[in-house]
């Protein structure tokens, strides 16, 4: 008889969770309650959060290419719900999820379409030293 | 712990405060991760994103630096900017205890210093490849000698670069687990003294698990006249463009061997393919090339000559794939062909008709055998085949062991093989031919048996 654990989002929504895909969270596994108060995310990131945990607990082979492609079209959300997520998925320790929300952030940085001021115009930080070992070298 | 949770904060609150970042605050861990997915240049930037960002420094397994990647030239359009980066870098990585491969390609003149700085950080931590490309020209960097004795090294690219082979402080070029070399526009040289002398060779016998080598557009040695590549573990061997002498090539597991060249000066005459048994596949464009000699087996089909100026041919070996000329080289004057078969399955006779056929353009054709049933193509065949050589002039035939009562079957079949060409003497395996030129490679005896009969018609 498999458990049901429930999670509550910071603003007081339940999700009811089987065994299977809960277990895929390291801190759920290491607590001893099945009732779990996920601070700091709301009802909207945890819901995909859960979503994203049922879909791998029935698939069992995930480098099956279907779910390879649900993953991909998974990540492929707004930057803003991207890091809401990354900051629930940590939180939970669901290791395969955070590798797979920060792959996307680190690839949104590759394309340039991470959104920073900074990231548009770089500026490497030359210490004084540099610049003078430079200048020795005749630059 | 509590010092810990004091940046947090601060940096809960610059995120909060600022505007101009949209990027808010993540863990360390997570933030490593994402610097971890990003090759070294972006990681670079990244760091401004915020302090918390820039104190993270991914541990970098390959590090890519290039000054002309289009991708990234923004980053370097200030001159200077590249150099500041490969000093900024080398400093950041230096807590990693590990690199396996560390590629760059730049303007090694100027960025001598701090080239030098990253070669040295990459033996340090025993990186497996290495990929050196200058952009400047005149090949001024001088490739540093620890590189050649780099027991961890696997992969060596290098590209438009200086490299003297000959003993350094760290002794002679000793390169025990490198599997694949690819050298481009180089200068080989043994000696800083000596530009003559060709150092590939010092080069090759340093690196006994070498297969893959791959040699381009490089000068290999002023006075040079003839070039050996003699491996044991080589497999693949490309040579294209280099101004290049006389060719040996002596490796027993190699499979596949390219080389094209458009040079047509006089050093340029000979090439020998010495006992590569394993051969499948083979491909030579060599305007220049005088004399070809391939004393192995051709495995398979695939092979490809272009020799348009190609005087004299010889081959020793099974009949079992044939000679493809892309153009049929029209100054052939000789081809000497040695026959190693001493059976005559079904297959045998088309085989040897078929090989024979890409030597029709020659003047003189020389068959060596040592049984010469082994030429006595069944008469059925010879009605239903059309001639191998109907144009050449001369025909030649060496044998060694008696035929008995099927002599007078021979010389038909010879007529039927070459009907314009004066059938010259017999003449016995080791008889030499007067009018043979000075070979330079003594002619190997393939016969069993050593025949003191002398058949002569």
């Amino acid at each position: 008889m498999s458990r049901v654990f429930k999670l509550k989002s910071s603003d007081n929504e339940t999700f009811e969770v089987e065994e299977a895909a809960a277990l895929l969270s390291e801190t759920i596994k290491s607590s001893s309650s099945t009732e779990i108060t996920v601070p700091n995310v709301k009802a909207e990131i945890l819901g995909k959060v859960v979503e994203w945990c049922n879909k791998h607990a029935e698939s069992e082979d995930t480098k099956d290419q279907l779910i390879k492609e649900w993953d991909a079209e998974f990540v492929s959300v707004d930057q803003h719900v991207l890091f809401k997520l990354i900051t629930a998925a940590d939180y939970l320790q669901i290791k395969e999820l955070v590798d797979q929300l920060t792959q996307r952030v680190g690839d949104m940085i590759k394309a340039k379409t991470l959104k920073t001021v900074e990231m548009t115009y770089p500026t490497f930080n030359v210490e004084r030293e540099v610049q003078e070992e430079l200048k020795s070298l005749g630059f | 712990m509590n010092r810990r949770i004091t940046e947090n904060d601060r940096n809960r609150q610059t995120a909060a405060t600022s505007s101009a970042t949209t990027i808010p605050y993540l863990p360390d861990n997570v933030v490593e991760k994402i610097l971890s997915f990003l090759p070294i240049n972006l990681a670079a930037q990244a760091n401004t994103v915020s302090k918390q960002w820039a104190a993270l420094w991914p541990s970098f397994p390959v590090i890519d630096l290039d000054e002309a990647d289009p991708i990234n030239c923004e980053l370097y359009i200030e001159p200077g900017r590249f150099l500041s980066f490969l000093h900024h870098s080398v400093r950041r990585c230096g807590d990693q205890k590990r690199l396996d491969k560390l590629r760059i390609r730049a303007n090694l003149r100027y960025a001598y210093v701090l080239v030098r700085e990253w070669v040295d950080f990459a033996i340090d931590r025993c990186v497996k490849e290495l990929d050196l490309r200058n952009l400047g020209e005149n090949r001024y960097y001088l490739l540093a000698h620890n590189v050649l004795t780099l027991k961890s090294l696997t992969s060596l690219n290098l590209e438009n670069v200086r490299v003297y082979a000959s003993s350094g402080i760290d002794g002679p070029v000793s390169l025990p687990l490198l599997k694949t070399m690819s050298l481009t526009e180089l200068e080989i040289f043994d000696d800083e003294e000596d530009w003559a002398i060709c150092a590939v060779p010092s080069l090759i016998s340093g690196c006994p698990s070498m297969e893959q080598l791959s040699i381009k557009k490089c000068k290999l040695g002023y006075s040079t006249m003839e070039l050996e590549i003699s491996s044991y573990s080589l497999k693949s061997l490309e040579i294209m463009h280099c101004h290049c002498m006389n060719l040996v090539v002596t490796a027993k597991n190699l499979e596949s061997f390219t080389f094209y060249s458009d040079c047509t000066c006089p050093y340029h005459k000979t090439m020998y393919l010495w006992e590569c048994d394993n051969l499948k596949h083979v491909d030579i464009s060599c305007l220049g090339l005088k004399q070809l000699l391939l004393h192995t087996c051709l495995k398979t089909l695939e092979n490809s000559f272009y020799t348009p100026n190609l005087e004299a041919f010889e081959f020793s070996g099974y009949l079992k794939a044939k000679v493809h000329f892309v153009d049929a080289p029209s100054k052939l004057l000789k081809a000497t062909i040695r026959v190693w078969e001493t059976s005559w399955p079904i297959e045998y006779y088309s085989a040897m008709r078929g090989f024979l056929e890409s030597f029709n353009c020659s003047k003189k054709v020389k068959l060596h055998i040592e049984d010469a049933e082994g030429v006595i193509i069944p008469e059925h065949r010879r009605m239903e085949w059309s001639s191998p050589l109907p144009s050449i002039k001369q025909l030649q035939l060496y044998f060694s062991a008696p035929l008995g009562d099927r002599e007078y079957c021979l010389r038909p079949s010879l007529i039927w093989m070459a009907p314009s060409a004066e059938i010259l003497p017999f003449l016995d395996n080791d008889d030499d031919d007067e009018d043979d030129n000075d070979d330079d490679y003594d002619d190997d005896d393939d016969n069993d048996d050593d025949d003191d009969d002398h058949n002569e018609d």
